[in-house]
């Protein structure tokens, strides 16, 4: 999205057209939310009142009612409004790289805990984004990423009663 | 006095040194948060929801109210320290605060903030202790047909009232309401929209979706465009008031309160509208009007004030009612549910105990708070200086403990990052995440007082409009309706 700042206009087009893939999300988890509803038993508990259907299909048509009006909106030129905060700068476009690099090391980690344990996955998740948002203090980021991980495990598990694995494999 | 005698016994609990130290914990806790850029009281009620599992009821509430007092008080920093509200509700104190801090007078801000919050929590405060109990009497006339009625009015201001458009909240609460489906149906045991995915027959919990719209989804989006030259923030010293700024801050700390307080109990409450409204009448009252722009210290006492007296204003509809109508009131919500307690008429008479401990605590938090804010402001102030990419490590670490906690599930966290590009896609392309959030905690409740309804009149339904207050709420409904579709023909949203 580098040619965002060069050519505004060809590319306020093509975001324009991406806004559509929130029409397409929309409609097509309404599809899906119908399709997978037609599969709910009906049952006699709820003889007199409303079967377990009904609200999944007002929910499905819902979802494509949305879709539509807000196809309609985008075309005749409404657009989202991003959402800015202290943090954000929206001059420059979307750093994909960064982005799908954290949802994979937010997800792997999820999977590595039943494995190794609460304390050495949560140390390396969080070294893994302090390296990928850009600090550069390999001393510092590896001592706070095993000082605030082993500090949270014992604090939710000793004091405050919440089960997390110390080791893997159990 | 009924209700004074319940207040004794509230605060005879929540001063037990236990209690104490957790309204304390919370007010700290609430207080950090809201001055960190990127994470509200929201988003940190949503990953302590997994205490609710260890902690006593009252603790817990406790604990989940200090932080949202906390937030209040906290989210005024940021706006006057660094032009850049976090928080919504601090937008209209940022335009004033900011302005003042520069001009040498960021001292005078954080003070008028400060005293105002307190002076608007703590008369807030006794008004929801008065009208609470009233509200809760009133409401025990209200049948299931009622109920239905108000969840959807309270769907469709969130959705529509805020934001700049009314058709992507609606989509918003789409979503949420297709998360809060997903699961085995409370009433007739049949999986639903469960795709064959074993993991989700339990149903998404609500943990995992507040924790992934709000902190993963914003921890993403906020990397993604980070910005990458430091933020600009105004030095400020110890917190202190002239004579001349008392004598200009006392009206607009009690106009504030008057706005703030009914705003924060309506469906489409939150601090937004009243935080702005308290704006624009301090401008159209002041002696100075031309200083308004360039440091107005009414412009910062009024907001603030309004701000901190809708936190109370949305615990009366929350406490009496059962019905969030902020964010983090669905959370708070969510808190009494896993304890099996309905908030609604019949909290105050099931557990008379843990509500009046938690509104007693409410008013010592506040006086915490007032003692934290002034002298240590400089401190907290420190705390915008974090850097961010241990802040953003710091809210994903936390998102994977909370939603982690809760089944020892790891599909968890995948469907975790699933919500959290969702969030992101959301926040990219202007979709509210509160309507969500409402729709997947309210969503249930909805669908349940409609069958409840339906079974006592044996499914006629015309007994959902069969009641002088439903049809008032369904008239509500349909001028809130054309209001938006009237907003969404004149004009498209702009980009």
């Amino acid at each position: 999205m580098s040619e965002l700042a060069t050519a505004p206009a060809e590319a306020s087009k093509r975001v324009g057209y991406s806004e559509f893939g929130v029409v397409g999300l929309l409609a097509g988890l309404g599809v899906l939310v119908l399709i997978e509803t037609r599969t709910i038993r009906e049952s006699l508990a709820s003889h007199g009142t409303l079967g377990p259907r009904v609200a999944p299909y007002f929910v499905g048509v819902m979802l494509l009612v949305v879709a539509v009006f807000l196809a309609l909106d985008i075309a005749r030129g409404g657009r989202g409004e991003q959402e800015a905060g202290e943090d954000v700068d929206l001059s420059h476009g979307t750093d994909w790289i960064t982005l799908l690099a954290l949802a994979a090391l937010v997800a792997a980690t999820g999977q590595l805990i039943p494995l190794i344990g609460f304390p050495i996955a949560g140390a390396v998740l969080i070294l893994g984004v302090v390296r990928l948002l850009g600090s550069r203090r390999i001393v510092l980021d590896l001592v706070v990423s095993v000082a605030l991980a082993g500090s949270a495990y014992l604090l939710f598990t000793e004091v405050l009663g919440i089960y997390l694995p110390l080791f893997g494999g159990e | 006095m009924d209700a004074l005698n319940s207040l004794l016994d509230g605060f005879a609990t929540a001063a037990q040194p236990g209690n104490l130290m957790w309204a304390f914990i919370g007010v700290v806790l609430g207080t950090f948060v809201g001055v960190l850029p990127g994470i509200g009281p929201a988003m940190t009620l949503a990953l302590l929801l997994p205490l609710t599992y260890s902690l006593e009821p009252a603790s817990a509430l406790i604990l989940f109210a200090g932080i949202y007092y906390g937030g209040m008080y906290g989210g005024s920093t940021t706006s006057i320290l660094l032009n850049a509200p976090g928080e919504s509700s601090s937008v209209m104190t940022a335009v004033e605060g900011n302005k003042m801090a520069k001009a040498g007078r960021g001292a005078q801000a954080l003070a008028t903030a400060a005293i105002g919050s307190f002076v608007a929590g703590t008369i807030a405060t006794a008004l929801l202790i008065f009208t609470a109990p009233l509200m809760a009497h009133f409401a025990v006339s209200l049948k299931a047909q009622d109920y239905f009625a108000i969840t959807l009015l309270a769907f469709l201001a969130v959705s529509t009232v805020l934001g700049g458009s009314a058709i992507r909240g609606l989509a918003s609460l789409a979503l949420g309401l297709t998360f809060g489906l997903v699961g085995i149906d409370a009433l007739t045991g049949q999986q639903r929209l469960t795709f064959g995915v074993d993991s989700l027959s339990t149903g998404i919990d609500t943990v995992v979706v507040a924790v992934g719209l709000f902190a993963v989804g914003e921890a993403l989006w906020i990397a993604a465009h980070l910005r990458t030259v430091p933020p600009d923030i105004v030095p400020t010293g110890q917190p202190w008031m002239s004579r001349n700024d008392w004598s200009r801050s006392w009206r607009p700390w009690l106009r504030g309160t008057a706005l703030g307080f009914p705003f924060g109990a309506l469906p489409a409450g939150g601090a937004e509208i009243p935080t702005f409204l308290s704006y624009s009448l301090e401008k159209k009252l002041a002696r100075h009007p031309e200083e308004f722009g360039h440091g107005a210290i009414e412009g910062v006492a009024g907001p603030e004030a309004a701000n901190n007296a809708s936190a109370a204003g949305t615990l009366v509809t929350l406490l009496a009612l059962g019905i969030p109508t902020t964010a983090t009131a669905a959370i708070m919500l969510s808190a009494f549910q896993r304890y099996d307690m309905q908030p609604g008429p019949l909290l105050f008479e099931n557990t008379p105990d843990v509500v009046w401990a938690l509104l007693a605590s409410l008013l010592i938090g506040n006086l915490m708070l007032l003692v934290l804010n002034l002298p240590l402001a400089p401190l907290w102030a420190k705390l915008l200086q974090l850097p961010r990419p241990y802040l953003y490590a710091g809210i994903l670490f936390f998102s994977i403990l909370g939603s982690y906690s809760v089944n020892q599930n790891p599909t968890d966290v995948i469907v975790l990052v699933v919500l959290g590009l969702l969030g992101f896609l959301m926040r990219r392309y202007g979709l509210p995440v509160v309507p969500a959030v409402i729709g997947v905690i309210l969503g249930p409740t909805s669908e349940g007082k409609l069958r409840q309804a339906l079974q006592v009149s044996n499914g006629d339904w015309s007994t959902l409009w069969g009641t002088a207050f439903s049809i008032g709420a369904y008239v509500l409904i349909a001028a809130i309706l054309a209001h938006a579709a009237y907003r969404g023909l004149r004009k498209p949203v702009a980009a």
